[in-house]
């Protein structure tokens, strides 16, 4: 059925997300546009999982929150399954939202504290579908078995579980209702180092047990790295660099992609790894650097930088880089 | 009983407010005397303990001779009432309206914020005697004037309160599973702003037993031969040199009423909150 159908699962195109900041309430005078996503494409294939990674600020959530008709788009398209969805209103948004869930970072904040587990659990199949109280105890006790929790546990409140097990509780929910897409917005940056690698793991099995497609969000590059086949490297609301992970991982073109991934710790603690450091903070996206927006901390700018925006370049093995150093003409100055 | 759980149990603010309610509850089987009967041959009586005091009125007696006990516990029935019925008409139209305005936000929130502020800006003393010369003094006027008066609070407070809830990760989630507005402010919003609402009700509770007496005072509220507090401190500011007992045992009993929802108010915020529970 959906192993057939062709295409991505998910493809954004362009998606853009700019807010308007007004400078008085009276007085609609705009004071300047965040860009806080601009331009964004990815795809994200049936039972893959896409990894967006970058700093803080880099539009990443925003992203997350377009994805899940959080926020509306300012621009671009996002396609589900073949479907638009970026305008989808009613049904159809109502039916997009059945096949797409989340998990975020947050596993405090994202249970309500005056809900009991089972209602936490089972709120996505009550409010979706008519089902009798008898149906839906049983479809949250095979979740939260799925999940690794124990169903006798479904009467007590959140705050008894620890961190690990309501991050497990946040995915039987997002999994009730079967969709097809999890986002998942740094689902185990909250956790602890031990707590992590059984959620990941438990992430993973489920995907393959229910072939499900993830985007996975994360700041963290080796939980990016281990759990991804595409990656995409978000600045300042653009991909810098997207493709395949081993391509990201082993052989990254974009300074930024380079710089990033030299700061991941090495494998072994006396390892040592040649750290491309970066100087001064992410500039604010209210008035990003004109040309790329990479140059004002790229340690191999160039003054061609500034003055146009690099183009996208295709390499080999499907991997896409923004960044005139991949441009051979530009490099030696033709 | 466990003695933890009677540790735990609210005993200061229930035995302030017990007699209150068990007065304003079966008020007519408690009277000693009849509180409207006028006995002109024992005016200002003072308290059964004190030289010339009569046991047959516990309290003493006010100008008329009235059973001073027995005016209170009858105050109790009507304050009890009036301040009850106003605080939760009045936290009815302001929890909803400030939910409404600090979820939906945009022109919905200019609107109910903006007549808000134009209540905020109507002195309530001034809102009352227009609201007793429409309506003519009495109990109507007094809800009416409560209502009015603190519906604005609760809609302020639960509008603050509902703007930071609606950025909570279970909200978002909330409309990611396809959950109605209302569901949303029903299971999400409201069961979360629960403790707030109540430690309010408590406090408002308190105050508005404050502006009925107030009320009743400037004479826009109960009138004389009915008794309430509020009216037996006006009757009695008169004789406060000579007969200090007939506004005192009034004051102190709101003084009373009024630290008890408090300390109840404390007390369930507290009992209220599913993590604080377990400990």
């Amino acid at each position: 059925m959906s192993t057939i159908t062709p295409g991505p699962l998910l493809a954004v195109e362009k998606l853009q997300k700019h807010y308007a900041q007004s400078r008085s309430m009276f007085l609609r005078t705009q004071a300047g546009v965040v860009k806080a996503v601009d331009g964004v494409s990815f795809q994200v294939p049936v039972g893959a999982t896409l990894g967006l990674v970058g700093e803080s600020g880099c539009g990443k959530s925003t992203t997350a929150r377009l994805l899940l008709r959080l926020e509306d788009p300012t621009g671009g398209r996002i396609q589900f399954d073949g479907k638009d969805v970026h305008g989808a209103v009613g049904p159809a948004l109502r039916d997009y939202r059945t096949n797409v869930q989340a998990v975020f970072q947050d596993p405090y904040s994202s249970l309500n504290p005056r809900m009991r587990v089972a209602g936490i659990i089972g709120e996505p199949l009550s409010a979706n579908r008519a089902i009798s109280a008898g149906e839906l105890r049983d479809a949250v006790a095979e979740v939260m078995q799925t999940v690794g929790l124990n169903p006798q546990s479904a009467q007590r409140f959140p705050h008894e579980f620890s961190g690990g097990q309501r991050q497990r509780i946040a995915i039987a929910r997002s999994l009730i209702l079967r969709p097809r897409l999890l986002v998942l917005d740094e689902p185990v940056s909250a956790l602890d180092v031990s707590i992590r690698a059984q959620i990941l793991n438990l992430l993973m099995d489920l995907q393959e047990q229910f072939g499900l497609s993830y985007l996975l969000i994360s700041h963290d590059l080796d939980v990016i790295a281990e759990m991804c086949n595409e990656i995409a490297v978000m600045y300042l609301g653009q991909i810098a660099e997207i493709g395949p992970a081993a391509e990201i991982v082993d052989n990254p073109r974009h300074p930024y992609t380079q710089a990033l991934f030299s700061a991941r710790l090495p494998a072994h603690p006396d390892g040592v790894s040649a750290r491309i450091r970066l100087t001064g903070d992410i500039p604010s996206p209210l008035n990003p650097p004109s040309g790329c927006r990479f140059r004002t901390r790229c340690p191999q700018v160039m003054p061609v930088c500034a003055e146009r925006v690099p183009p996208v370049t295709h390499l080999p093995n499907g991997h896409l880089a923004s960044c005139h150093l991949l441009n051979e003409s530009v490099v030696l100055g033709v | 009983m466990t003695w933890r759980s009677l540790r735990r149990f609210p005993w200061i603010p229930v035995l302030l407010l017990a007699p209150v309610v068990i007065c304003g509850i079966a008020g007519p089987l408690l009277y000693p005397h009849d509180p409207t009967v006028v006995n002109l041959l024992a005016p200002r009586k003072p308290p059964a303990w004190l030289a010339g005091g009569d046991p047959a009125f516990l309290l003493g007696t006010d100008h008329f001779g009235r059973d001073l006990l027995s005016r209170l516990i009858e105050g109790a029935r009507v304050t009890l009432m009036v301040a009850v019925l106003g605080v939760v008409v009045a936290a009815v139209i302001g929890i909803t309206a400030g939910m409404v305005a600090g979820y939906f936000g945009g022109w919905i929130d200019n609107v109910v914020m903006r007549i808000v502020d134009v209540k905020m800006s109507i002195p309530t003393i001034l809102l009352t005697i227009l609201i007793g010369s429409a309506f003519g003094g009495g109990l109507v006027t007094i809800i009416c004037s409560i209502i009015f008066v603190f519906w604005a609070d609760y809609a302020r407070v639960i509008r603050g309160e509902t703007l930071s809830l609606r950025e909570r990760g279970y909200v978002a989630l909330a409309k990611v599973a396809n959950c109605s507005h209302v569901r949303i402010l029903l299971r999400h919003i409201l069961p979360n702003l629960f403790a707030t609402c109540m430690v309010l009700f408590s406090l408002q509770l308190g105050r508005a037993l404050i502006v009925e007496a107030a009320i009743t005072f400037i004479g826009l509220g109960i009138q004389p031969p009915a008794s309430a507090w509020g009216l037996l401190i006006a009757e009695g500011r008169n004789y406060l040199a000579t007969a200090w007992w007939i506004p005192t045992f009034a004051g102190l009993a709101i003084t009373m009423t009024v630290l008890g929802t408090n300390l109840l108010g404390d007390w369930l915020r507290d009992a209220l909150d599913p993590k604080l529970r377990q400990l």
